[in-house]
This record gives C-alpha cells, structure tokens and sequence, in this order.
C-alpha cells in the first residue's frame, strides 16, 4: 500500500482534479456572450485544456515509474510554513516589526538555535533597521502598529 | 545625436555628474543584490530624491539605479537562489549549481564580463541607432507580437529537459496565473470566485519571491539539521581568464543581440529576453549538455541578455516617447516632471540631454565592473553568517519588497502560499523557471492573439497571410520545440540500445 | 501586558477625541491607487509637500496599485474617517469603475476633500492619416463599415470612453471596432504603426506624438487648438459633449465637519502655492479647485451621468 501511495502520485492526482475543476469551471461562469476572441473565457479554456491533458498523461507517468520519497525534515518545514502564513496575515493589523520579530524569532528557535539573545536580537536588528530605513529615512512607510504611528 | 556628444560630456564628467552615477549605481547593486528587492522597488525608492533634482541628474541617477539592479539582481541569484526580479530567474538555472559546487566568485566573474558586454552594447546602439531601431519595432503589430511571444515560449521546453510533462505543465500554470483578474479585453472578472482582491490578479513579483526566495528558504529548512554553517563559500570575483572565453564569444555575441532586439520590442522586456537568449543558448552551444548544471555558457547567455535589454528598452521610450516597461514609464514621467515633453520631437528637440542620458548610460555600464567587485567584496562577509540568520533576512527582506511592488498586502498572501506551494511542487520535480516564464508571456500572449483575431475578424489563418515575420518567428518557434524532442528521442534510442 | 494594552487604546481614545483641536498630529497619508512614476502619483507627490506645508503638519504619499485603481479605493474605503487616511481618486476610480466592477465601494464611500485637477479629453489621430476633420471621419467610416479601429489603454479607462462618447455621439460606435491595449504607451505604438485610427486622451499626451486632434471634450475649444471644434459643435449631444480626466482627494465618508474644512482650507493653499503652480505649468495639468461641498455635488453628478458612457460602452 505504502508503496503504490507515494507524495508524486498524490500531488499528480490532486493537480488532475484542479485542473478537471478549473475547466468545468470555465463553462459555468455567467458572461456576457459576445464569443470567439471577445469572450473572456475564450484564452483561458485554451490554455486549461493544454494543461488538463498534461496533467492526465503526467498522472500516467506518475503511476508506471515509481519514485521513492525523499527523506526530509517534516517539523521545521511545516512549522515555517505555518509561521508565514501568520507572519503575512499579522502583518497589517500589528505592523511590519512587531510581526517580524516575532516570526523572525519563531524561525530561529524552530531552526534550532537556542541563545535568546541571537533569538531575539536578530530579527530585531534587521526588522528595526527596515523601518528605520523605510518609514523614517525615505518616508515610505512599512505597515505600523496599532499602538504608535512611528513603529 | 552625435555632434552633441562633446557638450553632453561637459555635463556628465562633472563632480556632481559623477558622483551621481557612482553612487546611483553602487546603491542600485546593493538594492538589486538584497533578496526579494527588485528594480521596480529600488526606483520607486529613489523616485522622491530626484524630484528636487535637476533635469540630467535627475534621470542619470534614475538609469543607474536601473542597470545597476539588474545587474545586481545576479549576485542574489547565483548565491542564494533567490533572483529579486523575474529577469534573473534564467540566471538563477546555471548560477546557483556553479555557486554549489564552489565557484560561487566564477560565476560572479562570468555573469559581471557578460553583464558590463550586453549594457555597453547596447548603449552604443542607442546612440547611434535610436531612431533607426524605434522606426523597426513599428512593424511589430500584435500578430508579430504574439509570434514572437510563442517563440519565447518554446523555452520552456529547453529549460525543463529531463522533466518535459512536468515543465509544460508548470509552464501552463503560469499562464492560467496570469489570466486571474480582470479580463484585458472586456474588463470582466475572471476566476475571482467572488474574491475582490483577485480582480488584480496575482502579481508576478509576489509569486517569483514566492517560488524561489521562500521556497529556498523551506528547501534549506528540510535539508539540514545542522544550520550553524555559512551559506555558501564566497570570497569575491573571480574574473574569468582569456582562455576560458574559448568557444563562448559567439554565444555571447547572439545573447547580446537578442536581448537589444527583444528590449526595443514594446511589451516583452528584460524576463523574455533572459529566457529566449538562454533556450538559444542551450539548443546552439557547444556545451549544451552541461546547462541547468553550472554551465557559464548559461550564465553568460542570460546575463548578457537582461543587460541589454536596458539600453533597449530606452530606445522606444526616447525615440517614440512610448515606454517599454513600468521603469522606462517613471523614467518619461521624471522628463515630463522636469519640463520635458518625451516624444516623437524629443531627441531633436533636447539633443544635448539625450546625448548626455545616453553617454551617461554608457558610463554607468562602464562602472559596473569595479563597482560590481567592489559590492561582491562587501558581500562575502554577510554571506559568512550562519544560514539560519540568512534565512530569517530572506523572509522579512522578501515580504518588504513584495510589499512596495504595489503597496497591496493581499500580495503578501500570495507570496507565502506560492513559496509553501513551490516548494513542494519543485520537491516532486516540477521546475519553477517555466512557471515563471509563462506567468511573464501570459498576458502578453493573450492580449496579442485576442487583438490579432479581433483585427482579423476571428480568423487564426490570416495570422499569417501578409505577416512573413509572424510567419518566420512561428517557423523559428516550431524549430526550437521539434529539434530536442528529436534530440532527446535519438538519446533514448541510443541508451536503450545500450542496456540491452 | 493587557494592561498595557488597554491604557495604549485608552490614551488613543483620548487622542482621536481631541482630535479636531489640534489636528493634525501625525503624518497624513495620501494614498496613490497607481505605480510609483504613474502621473497621478507624480501628481501627488507634487503636491503633498505643499499640502503638508499648509496644515502645519507631515504628508506622505503611499502606492497601492492594482485593478485600474480599485485595489487602492478599495482598500480605504471603509477605513477610520480619523482625516489622516485620503487617497487621490481620478473620474474613472471613484465613478466609472463601481458601476462596472463588483468593488468594496461605491458612491456613498466618501467624504470629497477637494477636486485638483482637470483636463478636457481629446479625440485624435494619425497627423499623416487622411482625416483632416470630424466630417471626414464619419464618411470614412460610414462607407466602409467594419474597416476601422479605435483604440484605447484598456476597457473601462478614460481613454475607452472618450472614444466612446465620440463614436457614440457620432452613431457610428458600430460600424468600428474597438482593441483596448495595455496602457496608452502601448496604443500610441500600434496608432504609429497604423494598427488603430483613432485615439483618445488628454492634450498632454496627445502632444507626445505626431497626432492631429479632431476633436476636443470641453465647454469651449481649446486655446491650443482654436481650429478645433469641440464635441458639442460636432454634432453630439449632452451628456456626450463633455469629458474630463478629473481628479481629487477623497477620505473615507463620515469625517469631522471642522477637520474636512481643515483640509479643503489648505488644499487650495496648496494648489495656490508657487512650487505646485509650477509644477502644472510644466506638466499641463489643468487645475481645477472645488472646495468640498462643490466637489460633493459635482462628484455625485458624474457619478450619475457617466452610466450613460458606462452603457455606451457596453460595459
């Protein structure tokens, strides 16, 4: 079972279905009907059929080679992953160094470092150097935080 | 043009003239080597300073800033894998495997000769045939244009050897990518699923940082444990010796040339470029069999390229007063700031600032050599830091430049999701560069073949009756795809014969 | 910490009420909905040192770019009406584009400041084409129906609709066919390279190329141009005849009376002032104050009659 489940097959398969979606998709949308090149849907439909029908036959190859996963690190990748998901959605309600330093802080810690002061001091410096530059050398402000206008 | 040379010189070899230039260039390097920081940025960065300037200066320090990225957008690519703009990604397919290997200061040294040969030429194309190249790309229509766009992406074919399926279909992903917003024809929304953010599309930008730079960054993530080495061994350039050039002189006499060509093309630009020269690179050179694993062929195919594109772009931009790209448009808008009316009428209007704009151009080709050393020089040191820092300054350094693209923190978004979904799609051996490339010619292609079928009343046949440069160009594209099938297809031939 | 964070918000209570006594009391931004380098950001970056200079405060102008302006619109719709968030809205951004877009913003959105500039559309083409007036264009066209082509830097654009209050006017809008570009810079190549016959913009760019004017959207012909005959004298009727690429500050609606007089108070200072006035000499910007209740009615008038245009278009 392990061996016929493999992350190529699953990502080919997941790629098959999106791509099945985007173009039943390009049929259902509501525009208005001025055809041929005018229609908006006209290009994309081309394009999403090249594509559905790569997809099919990269399914095919994916499934009579077998390739063996390659070894990887699964925490820390998910881990900064998940960090700069936050790390984008944070940034506007608390502002560029705020969200730096603590993102910045989280990749170190999670990267495996374990001194506080290189922990913090860090991003810290850079994010803090940034806004320096940017909000207040160049006046072309960074997001700032709730709490003053100046950081 | 020519006869006010010796009086536009007296303006430039000036102390303040060149000061500008030095520091405008050196400060474009910088900006353009710093991941995640591109040309569009590092512009707009300097925009506000030459607003109080005078009218030369003022473009001068503008034009350095702009080949002084461009160039610097290599150092990033070859030693980090992360290109700041879409024009360096080519650089990153040869650069980044010379780097890994250890010759991190060859390949510097091989993309700065070729960097400096594609901005010089192309400067002294522009000084003496302006006119002459602005009154040719006129004959580029969108029929030729979309001929031209085909061929250019008949690279992604050569830059996914090995992985064909998966390349067309990163290749065709980037071109659905760059359909999401507003339709460029009616204006309709398109594939928004009610997301107001998505009408303005996915910004190039925010997915190139994405799919390299933090996608780099969680490729270093899963592969080591051990993050308290230096990134990469660095010690500066090393220029390449005379014997070396042996056999690659030709390769970079045609790089130069399609990038001037494509560079005064309206709508194409630097990536294009970067990318054509390059797939030419791979299907002509001598060392074809070496490229995407350190190939200073490759290096110099699409650095040359992306630096001539520079001088190109200005000669639609001051010959016509038609911009080529989003920088070349600041650059007519600081004219216009200044008193200047850019135009059909400029070069015959302000001979005397045009030939100082192109002399000065000429110049700061010049300074990217030593300055370009002097940078990388600095640079080693920084890169000597532990790689865990250096991936923590990739992030916050990424998220400040997709920030400025277009100030829109919805790109933002995109830029993490692209970075986690690169990484594991380039993971199973989808490569990224032809995302990029299709993310690049997408909406080109597209406006060009609606404008053509509208031109032609929908008739696709009529592209190429009466069009005999749309007609070579296709015919060109067809060679480019067919010749490594056919190479390819005679190897595995030639293998299986071998195994049995 | 939640004690710290409650006497912050506290204290920025007390802040925001005191407010209009000594407003303003950190920078104001002024938000481009356009690239750095665009004309409406150069626009403003001219203009916020004077503006700044006028209230007695800080200024800064922020790029936020995308969807021919709504991203920007969008995003400070909505926002606190605190007076230190404005954007710079051109006729397209604040009346064409939410009547034809599915946008955060409407109508309603706003409190205007101030309009700042205005310039008359021009219709024109190729100085070596055969068109020497308007009159030559309609017999062209009506004789080889389909033959044609208009062009404009993209659906919903200001260069779009002067094509289309000319052709429509005109009644001739289809016997042609439109191909939109990306950006003017673009269409003005394909108009020199004989790709399209008619474009539409204002004065100054006109003035980039080899171009001969047929026809002007003003309320009376142009002094650079006086054998021009406006749109009205060409035969098309109101709400057709006139045409402007205007522009003007606009915060979030539901600011303080006192503050939006503050602010329209110094916008004309500022438009007064020598270094902008010079600044629209040298690019031909037309200036056009209105103080905030002018720019209130005015705003909401072309809201209104653009949906013709809108409908014109077929957008």
């Amino acid at each position: 079972m392990s061996r016929f489940i493999s992350e190529q097959r699953v990502l080919s398969v997941i790629f098959l279905v999106l791509t099945a979606g985007l173009v039943v998709s390009t049929f259902g949308l509501q525009f208005a009907d001025l055809g041929g090149a005018f229609s908006p849907m006209f290009f994309p439909r081309i394009i999403l059929t090249i594509l559905l029908l790569l997809a099919v036959l990269n399914t095919v190859i994916d499934f009579t080679t077998q390739t063996n996963n390659k070894p990887i690190e699964l925490m820390p990748v998910v881990l900064i992953s998940g960090y700069l998901i936050v790390y984008v959605l944070i940034i506007m309600p608390l502002g560029y160094f705020l969200s730096s330093l603590l993102v910045g802080s989280f990749i170190l810690l999670t990267l495996g470092l374990r001194n506080p002061l290189q922990i913090v001091g860090i991003p810290f410096l850079v994010a803090g150097g940034l806004v320096i530059l940017f909000n207040h050398t160049l006046k072309m402000p960074l997001p700032t935080s709730p709490f003053v206008w100046w950081l | 043009m020519i006869q006010a040379l010796p009086e536009a010189m007296n303006l430039i070899l000036t102390l303040e003239g060149l000061l500008v230039l030095t520091l405008g260039t050196m400060l474009g390097i910088i900006l353009g080597a710093l991941p995640g920081i591109g040309s569009t940025v590092a512009v707009a960065m300097i925009l506000p300073f030459t607003l109080t300037m005078p009218q030369a200066p003022a473009i001068l320090l503008l034009l350095a800033i702009y080949a002084g990225s461009v160039y610097g957008g290599s150092i990033s690519a070859i030693l980090i894998n992360t290109p700041g703009t879409p024009q360096s990604a080519a650089t990153c397919l040869d650069g980044f495997p010379m780097a890994q290997r250890g010759d991190a200061g060859k390949a510097l040294g091989w993309s700065t000769i070729a960097s400096v040969t594609g901005g010089l030429t192309s400067a002294v194309v522009l000084i003496f045939a302006a006119p002459q190249l602005a009154a040719l790309a006129l004959n580029f229509g969108p029929i030729e244009t979309f001929a031209l766009i085909l061929l250019g992406l008949t690279c992604i074919v050569s830059v996914s050897e090995g992985t064909l399926v998966k390349g067309l279909m990163a290749g065709c992903l980037g071109i659905f990518l760059s359909t999401v917003g507003g339709d460029p024809i009616t204006g309709e929304a398109r594939f928004t699923f009610g997301q107001f953010q998505l009408i303005a599309g996915f910004n190039l930008l925010a997915v190139v940082i994405g799919v390299f730079a933090l996608s780099e960054v969680l490729t270093r993530a899963a592969a080591v444990r051990d993050q308290s080495h230096s990134l990469v061994a660095f010690n500066g350039i090393v220029l390449p010796k005379l014997h070396e050039w042996k056999g690659r002189i030709k390769g970079l006499i045609k790089s130069v040339a399609i990038g001037n060509g494509i560079g005064v093309l309206p709508g194409t630009g630097a990536a294009t470029a970067a990318f054509i020269s390059y797939a030419e690179a791979r299907r002509s050179s001598p060392n074809r069999d070496n490229f995407g694993k350190g190939e200073p062929d490759g290096l110099i195919a699409s650095e040359s390229a992306n630096n001539a594109v520079t001088g190109g772009a200005l000669v639609p931009t001051m010959a016509l007063g038609i911009p080529g790209d989003a920088i070349t448009a600041v650059m007519l808008a600081t004219l216009t700031l200044h008193g200047v009316t850019p135009g059909v009428r400029l070069m015959t209007e302000n001979p005397v600032l045009m030939a100082a704009i192109f002399s000065g151009f000429f110049v700061i080709n010049i300074m990217l050599l030593p300055l370009g050393m002097l940078v990388s020089r600095m640079a080693a040191p920084i890169l000597r830091i532990k790689e865990a820092y250096m991936l923590v300054m990739i992030c916050l350094l990424c998220t400040v430049g997709v920030f400025f693209v277009r100030g829109n923190p919805f790109d933002l978004l995109v830029m993490a999701l692209a970075g986690i979904i690169g990484f594991i799609l380039r993971r199973q051996g989808y490569p990224m560069a032809p995302l990029v490339i299709g993310m690049v010619l997408g909406p080109t292609l597209e406006i060009s073949l609606r404008q053509g079928l509208i031109i032609t009343d929908g008739s696709f046949t009529a592209f190429f009756i009466g069009h005999p440069i749309a007609s070579t160009l296709v015919i060109a594209a067809l060679a480019m795809l067919l010749l490594p099938a056919i190479r390819a297809v005679r190897q595995r031939r030639s293998a299986q014969r071998e195994s049995h | 910490m939640k004690h710290l964070l409650k006497t912050t918000a506290a204290a920025l209570i007390l802040i925001s009420g005191a407010a209009s006594a000594d407003y303003p009391e950190r920078p104001i931004n002024l938000v481009a909905p356009f690239n750095a380098g665009g004309g409406t950001d150069l626009l403003l970056r001219a203009f916020a040192p004077h503006f700044a200079e006028a209230l007695g405060g800080d200024a800064y102008v922020s790029n936020m770019a995308g969807g021919s302006g709504t991203v920007g619109a969008g995003a400070l719709a909505g926002q606190k009406p605190d007076g230190y968030q404005m954007g710079y809205w051109s006729v397209t951004v604040s009346t064409i584009q939410p009547q034809i877009k599915d946008v955060p913003y409407d109508v309603d959105s706003w409190t205007p400041i101030c309009s700042v500039a205005a310039s008359p559309t021009v219709l024109f083409t190729n100085a070596s084409s055969p068109f020497q007036t308007i009159e030559d264009v309609v017999a062209a066209v009506k004789a080889e129906p389909g033959k044609y082509i208009y062009g404009s830097s993209g659906p919903g654009a200001i260069t779009h609709l002067t094509t289309v209050a000319a052709f429509s006017g005109l009644g001739i809008i289809d016997d042609m066919k439109h191909l939109p570009f990306q950006g003017s810079g673009p269409a003005l190549q394909a108009m020199a390279a004989g790709t399209i016959q008619f474009f539409g913009d204002t004065e100054l760019l006109m003035t980039r190329g080899d171009f001969r004017p047929l026809m002007v959207f003003n309320s009376e012909r142009l002094a650079s141009f006086p054998d021009v005959p406006t749109a009205a004298e060409a035969g098309i009727a109101a709400p057709l005849n006139e045409l402007y690429l205007w522009g003007g500050l606009f915060a979030p609606a539901g600011v303080d009376a006192d503050i939006t007089q503050t602010l329209t108070t110094a916008c004309e200072t500022a438009m007064n002032s020598d270094g902008f006035q010079d600044f629209a000499a040298q690019t031909s910007t037309v200036l056009n104050y209105r103080n905030a209740a002018d720019f209130d009615a005015f705003f909401r008038a072309q809201y209104e009659s653009n949906a013709a245009l809108i409908d014109a278009a077929g957008l």
